[in-house]
């Protein structure tokens, strides 16, 4: 029983689930960073911040303030490394799912785990690697909390990619079989 | 899994984000006093004076600036003393605190006020490098004192969202200062 669940969420030796994970996580990961980086604008817009204040806040990573007079190239520095972190915490929230999870379960499962990101991002990561963006995401922490429950939503994705990206059948119906039952009589 | 669950929780994230996106706007005064000191309630609206004052010499930066960072200094001015004011603004409709900012007390403040108008005056009146010079050594000044300012109070005061809204500011005017100060050491020592 445990062999098998382990095997429906892994893979086995001869044909590892390894890079249906990557995939899958990836993909859900991006997906969740592009909701994260759409609601961003429209909220820092009417916050007075402009559309790319997120992405030029994460691009004053390892840079200090001086990046906030930065043009371009820091705003897609910064799109760069919002869209590679949420695909490696995608990653390591698709070996966290099967392929048969249900999409609300995924989807709920997604947003408790985008909540745990938030706050170690929040209170951990950023003050640490972007102080810069963390003082001004001090100021914005609904805003903030909300762009993690989108990325929660999109790492809901996660099974329905595992099973696009799998390259063994699907063990598991998606939908209820109808049953028919011949009775014989005409 | 049960539909009627999933429905809720679907609902339920849904609702939770819209009541913590409104936690970022500012909110309807509440009813009822405040139990700040009034040295607390003196320093908010002289942080909300400040803001509004850089906003605008922000604005007047990315207008009449000649250099690049002059402008690109102006526009974050704008962008951070906007959020900030938000902050605070926010808090002190929620606790019912009027930010006028107080009647100079004594001939020496008066000065002070004056001369800080006086100068912003004179420099809305400059245009391209000249401005740049003046503007990058105006706002080491104005970001020495609202820093000092800031840590003073945070020393003195014991209002916990008082100290936890000068924190957030804090930091922000230090990046601030940080950048002036090349700015001048760029424009001036030249």
């Amino acid at each position: 029983m445990a062999e098998t669940a382990l095997r429906e969420r892994f893979g086995t030796a001869e044909e590892p689930a390894v890079s249906e994970v990557i995939k899958a996580g990836a993909a859900a990961g991006v997906i969740g960073g592009l909701a994260m980086a759409v609601f961003a604008m429209g909220a820092t817009t009417l916050l007075g911040q402009g559309p790319f204040a997120v992405p030029q806040l994460i691009g004053a990573t390892f840079r200090g303030p001086e990046a906030l007079l930065s043009g371009w190239g820091v705003i897609a520095w910064g799109v760069l490394l919002h869209l590679v972190t949420s695909a490696a915490y995608g990653t390591l929230f698709a070996t966290l799912v099967r392929r048969d999870t249900p999409r609300g379960i995924a989807t709920l499962a997604g947003v408790a785990f985008a909540l745990g990101i938030f706050v170690l991002m929040m209170f951990v990561v950023v003050p640490v690697v972007d102080p810069v963006m963390a003082s001004r995401a001090a100021m914005m922490v609904g805003t903030m909390l909300v762009m993690h429950v989108l990325y929660g939503v999109g790492l809901g994705l996660s099974p329905y990619f595992r099973r696009v990206f799998t390259k063994r059948p699907d063990p598991v119906p998606r939908t209820p079989t109808r049953i028919t039952i011949s009775t014989g009589v005409r | 899994m049960n539909p009627r669950i999933v429905k809720s929780s679907f609902l339920a994230i849904i609702a939770v984000p819209a009541l913590v996106l409104a936690a970022d706007a500012p909110v309807s005064p509440a009813k009822g006093g405040s139990a700040l000191s009034e040295q607390d309630v003196e320093v908010l609206a002289k942080l909300h004076h400040d803001n509004e004052m850089e906003v605008e010499m922000g604005k007047t930066a990315v207008q009449n600036g000649g250099a690049k960072q002059v402008k690109a200094f102006g526009a974050l001015l704008v962008k951070d003393h906007t959020l900030a004011d938000k902050q605070l603004q926010s808090y002190a409709k929620r606790r019912g605190i009027d930010l006028t900012p107080p009647a100079p007390k004594d001939q020496v403040e008066a000065a002070e006020a004056q001369a800080a108008m006086d100068g912003m005056r004179r420099l809305e009146a400059l245009k391209g490098d000249v401005y740049d010079r003046e503007f990058a050594k105006l706002m080491v000044e104005d970001h020495e004192k609202a820093v000092t300012m800031v840590e003073t109070t945070l020393r003195e005061t014991s209002n916990a969202k008082v100290q936890s809204l000068l924190n957030k500011v804090l930091p922000v005017l230090k990046d601030h200062l940080k950048l002036a100060q090349q700015l001048d050491r760029q424009l001036n020592d030249t």
